[in-house]
């Protein structure tokens, strides 16, 4: 190490030995104050930040299913899974039958959305509903809708024809029961062509969507495709996917070009992983940690130094240049800032563990707050640019401080 | 230990200090004030010169003025032949670290450090290494009798045992002037007449310059610089 180097670690480790050395005396006061503040703001700030990566990541899925659409670019995810418009995907059962191979997948269904007229003969009440073509299982439901009843009645679709027995099933939404007078056992004929189901179950709620209960149908994939000409290309709005396992996603991601995989907390959860609220979470926590950081460590230092200026002018009588000195400050000032860091990433981490805990209780999502190596390291470094922005005024105070004027005092 | 050094130390020559008075709000100026009046003094190597007389005297402006701590108004103070006048503030700082050991009244120790690590805060700045420094501290606190006290803070030790600290300080860098302002100040009899015989034993290879008004302090001193209203009385 070259004499100038060994000289600058010298005086640098000079400053970090006065704030762990200022620990064990009698004015730890405002050294322990700055360092607790600093600390305080790191750990909301990993906190926040292991929050927001729970949000992004899809950590919701640890727990419970969770529901990811495969949907076209196009589509416009916000509108997931109602959206009846824009480009489809093609070949989906041969995808469906595809990803059900793979262990990690509990549940997949292609789905197509389509609104169709339904007439109830007896009445002749007629009513445009939202069908929802799915592959059905038992124990799953589609937009709410229970599948359950389908369950065995999915024998359209024969091995790429669509030339086996007609099921004719349908699973209905409240609304659609009361405004066409049916119930179960009902048949219902589809407007404009020959074919007709009958009412296999009627559900206990109604799709919600932004302009109030829509009236729906679910029925088989194979003859909902049938009855609308989407035969040639199997084509379907969406595939939906129900796994525990977050990595399924990137296998979703690879499947079709242009398309989007859009994650749920079940149908009822928010959407998290197309909105810019995580990002926008995270980079409030780090301004707010910052400025809380920035300020706390600037006024405490300062007042270390005003309280303590005599030892920065024993430092320039003992033949400490004004450089030296500042440089002595700079490493005090970081020293406080790091030491927080390590503090508040500690207390961050129990508190990412008792969010957890309490969402757990609470919301029934055992975990969402995910605390990472990177959020870490990104918590100390916003640590020592606490420490960095915090030197300023310090500095100023140390470069003010008359060597002669203040031992005299 | 010490530099051998090849001519008189500290020459000082005719200095006088004065210091302007503050000007107040209607734009009067304030008196001036001579701390110090055409002083001159000689101090020569392996010598203790003690520097007497009352409060307000100018022991405090003659001592900080050897050690480079101010500038005199008029007047020459030289160390070893370099007039510390000629220096700017920077190279007189350095010329401190290296030439210049001081001892305080109020011992001035940094309370946060051990008392090994106060010993060798002086020669942080001169790039010695970490252990270098440690070594070297270490000889001096055994030196003052302190070998069992190193990992000391201040605030564990008495009196006596910080001034003895601050005089192992005073000499890390091996100076060839140590300028002690009322050395015992602050310590009892016997614990003072232990300071004194450390910094009269330290002037064997270099001058020792001592500010006192007390009798005995410069009854052990060679030869006593004796001030008055900042003017030299012998």
């Amino acid at each position: 190490m070259s004499s100038r180097l060994r000289q600058l670690a010298g005086i640098g480790g000079l400053g970090v030995r006065r704030v762990i050395g200022r620990l064990y005396t009698g004015g730890r006061g405002r050294t322990i104050v700055s360092i607790t503040g600093v600390a305080l703001a790191v750990a909301l700030l990993v906190v926040v930040t292991s929050l927001s990566a729970g949000l992004a990541g899809g950590a919701t899925v640890q727990s419970e299913d969770i529901d990811y659409w495969i949907v076209p670019d196009e589509s416009g995810a916000g509108s997931v899974p109602l959206n009846a418009e824009g480009a489809q995907l093609s070949e989906v059962h041969r995808i469906t039958a595809q990803l059900r191979t793979d262990p990690r997948v509990e549940y997949a269904t292609p789905v197509a959305i389509t609104p169709v007229q339904l007439r109830h003969p007896p009445t002749d009440e007629r009513m445009y509903v939202l069908a929802l073509g799915v592959i059905p299982e038992t124990g799953r439901h589609v937009a709410g809708l229970n599948t359950t009843p389908l369950t065995g009645s999915y024998t359209h679709y024969d091995n790429g024809s669509y030339a086996g027995p007609w099921s004719g099933q349908l699973v209905v939404s409240p609304a659609v029961a009361a405004d066409l007078n049916v119930t179960p056992g009902n048949e219902l004929a589809f407007g404009g062509n020959a074919r007709s189901s009958t009412v296999a179950h009627v559900t206990d709620t109604n799709i919600e969507a932004s302009v109030g209960e829509v009236p729906a149908v679910v029925m088989p994939l194979a003859e909902l495709q049938t009855l609308t000409g989407q035969t040639s290309s199997d084509a379907a709005n969406q595939i939906l996917v129900s796994t525990s396992a977050p990595s399924v996603k990137s296998l979703l991601s690879n499947i079709y070009p242009r398309t989007s995989v859009v994650s749920r907390a079940g149908l009822t959860g928010v959407e998290t992983s197309t909105t810019s609220l995580p990002i926008a979470m995270a980079l409030a926590a780090t301004l707010v940690a910052g400025g809380i950081g920035v300020a706390f460590v600037a006024t405490m230092m300062g007042l270390e130094l005003t309280a303590g200026r005599q030892e920065l002018a024993i430092l320039g009588a003992v033949g400490f240049s004004v450089r030296a000195r500042v440089i002595v400050v700079m490493a005090e000032t970081i020293t406080v800032a790091v030491l927080g860091g390590v503090l508040g990433v500690s207390l961050g981490s129990v508190g990412v563990v008792g969010l957890n805990v309490a969402i757990a209780e609470f919301v029934g999502v055992a975990t969402l707050a995910t605390l990472t190596p990177g959020i870490i390291l990104y918590a100390l470094a916003t640590a020592v640019t606490v420490g960095v922005l915090a030197t300023p005024y310090p500095l100023y105070l140390a470069t003010q401080t008359d060597v002669l004027a203040t031992l005299t005092r | 230990m010490a530099t051998q050094h090849s001519s008189t130390p500290v020459v000082c020559s005719d200095v006088t200090r004065q210091y302007a008075g503050s000007t107040d709000r209607l734009g009067t100026s304030g008196t001036t004030v001579t701390a110090l009046d055409s002083v001159s003094c000689e101090i020569a190597q392996g010598s203790v010169v003690g520097v007497a007389g009352p409060s307000g005297s100018g022991k405090s402006t003659l001592l900080h003025l050897l050690a480079g701590l101010d500038t005199p108004t008029a007047g020459e103070i030289q160390i070893y032949g370099t007039a510390l006048d000629e220096l700017s503030s920077r190279e007189q700082t350095a010329f401190r670290r290296s030439h210049i050991g001081m001892v305080f009244q109020r011992f001035h120790l940094l309370p946060a450090l051990t008392a090994v690590e106060n010993v060798a805060v002086p020669l942080v700045q001169a790039g010695m290494s970490r252990s270098e420094r440690r070594s070297r501290a270490t000889k001096l606190l055994d030196a003052v009798g302190l070998g069992a006290r190193h990992d000391h803070r201040p605030g564990s030790l008495s009196g006596g045992e910080q001034q003895r600290v601050a005089i192992a300080r005073a000499l890390a860098a091996d100076p060839a002037v140590v300028i002690a302002d009322e050395p015992t100040g602050e310590l009892d009899h016997e614990t003072g007449e232990q300071v004194l015989d450390l910094l009269t034993d330290i002037a064997a290879d270099r001058a020792v310059v001592i500010a006192s008004h007390d009798e005995y302090t410069l009854s052990r001193t060679d030869r006593v610089i004796k001030l008055r209203d900042g003017r030299r009385k012998s």
